[in-house]
């Protein structure tokens, strides 16, 4: 008679098993989908998919809509994706400043960003809303301009907003090559300030409770060392 | 494993428990870190997620624990299970983060992060916590090293893990045994912080950034340059600092990180003769030298840029970030689509695909099998103009003189084919989606050889189906093909198993 080998697994429990498994991580998202819940405020809208027309295409405006712009407005996007046809013109652009001010080539050197976290509802942070990247582009602010910039965008803070009037350069030669708006004109026109960050209840307690679990089982598997012996599945 | 049996799971368990551990160990810095920034949300965020990690890595040391030894299948399935297995949890703190619209795109960047891709689907980067940026750069280093080797120097008594580092696409051991590679490694890498770390974060404090912004983008530029990982703390990438001096002192650490452990350790015996004949050192550096002079050349022809010191710069940088797979942006991701013709991206591209140095922190085909395919067809080329009865052989030297033998070439071959079937994979799913061809390829090359350059494809808004086929390259990419088949192997074997 030929006897059944201990350690065979069946197909059934393999199945059963993945399943487990699936069920496992699926829990597991839920669960974080649920304590994130407190922080996130509401569910997150998903980004709009790229259109249906072309993705990944370069989208610019024509060069007669460009010269008949009264207020020469521009975006980041599209400075970065039509630079031959914003090169040395004039433009108007507004942004919240990012992260830091650096001096290069005796200048003060700013990213200013334009996406929907500037400009629009706010920092993710404050807003819990998912709209995207970041956008933003390299500004060289002219030499009279003195304000204090006190506000850095970042995750404690909603940076300055800055309106800038200058010459685009699709590579500029006081950056070395990096595509920046070389500023004439530059005003603070929306004050930055800091953002309230809120700890949510549930998350420290799932916190103390897995740590504490954590612990536990840390402490169970050095107690048993023996354990091995007893688990070892001899082969056949 | 032919059919794996109750052992052979548990083994596999017991040590994927061990990678949790280390992973979920590594995600108390950033829960420190946050309390010491006053950043108390994401700061509980971590001891969440790292108290998730470590019941789960715990549960399975307590359970699992056996005598068992680990065998080269046991090896690759775990490497391959571990790289899916460490995202999985490493992505919950992004997640609960809120900067994730959904959980697979938490998964993504934690995959790219583990992975040392630098791709990112991350939503409003520009206000994240230190915490957050923190944890995203340290998946970087971890993964650049290899987990195996993590779970090697933490858990070394318990021996057995060593035919993990093979699965980890690190084929070459630079000492006797792995344990004391491992070792060495991790030394390789704690010099290099030392040394560049000090002094990236030297460079920023002298250009203008603050005692602590200084430190903590310095230590995390470091971590992604290493690791050839290419995440930045910021959206605007290397490119936001304006510094010809981080650039330079960046591309150092680049160099190193793409540079082989085992050249390394030529290094430290100076044996300079064999590091000036290695054959990876030859052909990482006369194509590092080709395919810039010519991509240099495909810019001078646009005229990009005004003068030659501009061009050298972005363009230099550029194709070094692309050659040593870092990922590390100096110009926007959509310039190269805009203003830099076709030639310059081309030899990106290429770059991208060819990758740096086997057994180095990089990715892509690796140099050495370049080198190896070369001095193939030269021996095939030469066959052709020998005598009949002649024999045509080929040497390269590796640490020491080697023939070229079918067993060294035909695996260097079959993995370089299997990456341009990588490649070719992920820009077909990419035009699927109505992609043109040059931008499905340029993106798919850059997930399937973990260098995470953009050329604007890549976002939150990102195709679901892409974003799957990105992790997927990702991850095989980053395993060199071989422990990923190993997983899909097992996995059959698991199901066909016994009615």
């Amino acid at each position: 008679m030929i006897r059944e080998y201990e350690g065979r697994v069946h197909r059934r429990q393999v199945v059963i098993a993945a399943l487990l498994l699936v069920g496992t991580v699926s829990g597991l998202v839920a669960l974080t989908t649920w304590l994130g819940g407190g922080v996130q405020r509401g569910s997150l809208p998903a980004p709009a998919e790229p259109s249906s027309g072309k993705p990944g295409a370069l989208a610019c405006p024509s060069p007669s809509a460009i010269a008949a712009d009264p207020a020469q407005q521009a975006g980041a996007s599209e400075l970065i994706d039509c630079p031959d046809d914003f090169h040395d013109r004039q433009v108007v652009y507004t942004g919240e400043v990012i992260e830091a001010v650096f001096q290069r080539s005796g200048r003060r050197v700013v990213v200013l960003n334009d996406d929907d976290y500037a400009l629009g509802p706010g920092p993710l942070p404050q807003t819990r809303t998912a709209l995207g990247g970041n956008s933003g582009i390299t500004v060289v602010l002219p030499t009279g301009f003195t304000e204090p910039i006190e506000h850095l965008g970042s995750y404690a803070s909603r940076g300055d907003h800055i309106r800038v009037t200058g010459r685009f350069v699709s590579a500029s030669s006081l950056l070395q090559g990096e595509p920046a708006i070389e500023a004439t004109r530059a005003s603070i026109v929306l004050p930055g300030g800091r953002i309230p960050h809120d700890v949510a209840p549930r998350i420290v307690v799932a916190a103390i409770i897995v740590s504490l679990t954590a612990a536990v089982l840390a402490a169970l598997a050095r107690r048993d060392p023996m354990a091995s012996q007893r688990r070892t599945v001899t082969r056949s | 494993m032919f059919r794996p049996d109750r052992e052979d799971y548990r083994l596999v368990g017991l040590y994927l428990s061990r990678v949790l551990t280390a992973v979920g160990l590594v995600m108390l810095v950033p829960a420190a870190v946050g309390f010491v920034r006053s950043e108390f949300a994401p700061a509980w965020q971590f001891v969440l997620s790292a108290g998730l990690t470590l019941s789960v890595g715990q549960l399975g040391e307590w359970r699992l624990r056996g005598s068992g030894e680990l065998d080269h299948s046991h090896g690759m399935v775990i490497a391959g299970l571990s790289w899916l297995v460490g995202p999985l949890f490493g992505a919950i703190p992004l997640f609960l983060s809120g900067h994730f619209a959904s959980f697979l795109d938490a998964y993504f960047d934690a995959m790219s992060g583990f992975a040392t891709a630098g791709l990112t689907v991350i939503n409003d980067l520009d206000h994240v916590p230190d915490a957050l940026n923190l944890w995203r750069h340290l998946m970087q280093f971890v993964g650049g090293q290899g987990l195996a080797l993590v779970v090697l120097v933490l858990f070394a008594p318990a021996g057995g893990a060593s035919t993990m580092y093979v699965g980890e696409a690190r084929e070459e051991r630079i000492l006797p045994s792995v344990l004391s590679t491992a070792r060495f490694i991790g030394r390789v890498s704690l010099g290099w912080l030392l040394a560049g770390g000090t002094l990236i974060v030297t460079v920023l404090w002298l250009q203008g950034l603050g005692a602590w912004d200084g430190i903590f983008h310095g230590l995390t530029l470091f971590m992604a340059a290493f690791s050839t990982g290419g995440f930045a703390p910021t959206t605007a990438s290397v490119g936001f600092y304006h510094s010809l001096w981080l650039e330079a002192a960046l591309a150092t650490v680049m160099v190193g990180g793409a540079t082989s452990f085992g050249v390394h350790y030529l290094l430290w015996q100076r044996r300079r003769r064999e590091v000036t004949q290695h054959l990876e050192i030859r052909t990482f550096a006369v194509l590092l030298v080709m395919l810039t002079l010519i991509g240099l050349i495909g810019l001078w022809r646009t005229h990009t840029y005004p003068d030659l010191a501009s061009l050298l710069r972005r363009g230099g940088f550029y194709l070094l970030s692309a050659q040593t797979t870092t990922g590390f942006a100096t110009v926007p991701s959509r310039t190269l689509l805009a203003d830099w013709g076709v030639l310059a991206p081309g030899m990106v591209v290429t770059a991208m695909m060819i990758g740096a140095m086997s057994g180095s922190t990089g990715g892509g085909i690796k140099t050495i099998r370049v080198g190896l395919a070369w001095k193939g067809l030269r021996r095939e080329l030469r066959r052709v103009f020998l005598p009949s009865n002649a024999l045509a052989t080929e040497s390269y030297r590796s640490g020491q003189v080697r023939l070229l033998r079918p067993d060294v070439l035909e695996p260097a071959l079959m993995i370089l084919l299997g990456f341009l079937l990588l490649y070719a994979v992920g820009a077909l799913v990419g035009m699927f989606y109505g992609y043109p061809f040059d931008q499905a390829f340029f993106e798919s090359s850059s997930a399937g050889a973990t260098v995470g350059l953009s050329i604007g494809m890549t976002g939150p808004s990102l195709p679901t189906g892409l974003k799957l086929t990105y992790i997927a390259q990702m991850w095989m990419g980053r395993l060199e093909l071989v422990a990923a088949f190993a997983v899909f192997g097992f996995g059959y074997t698991s199901l066909r198993g016994r009615p």
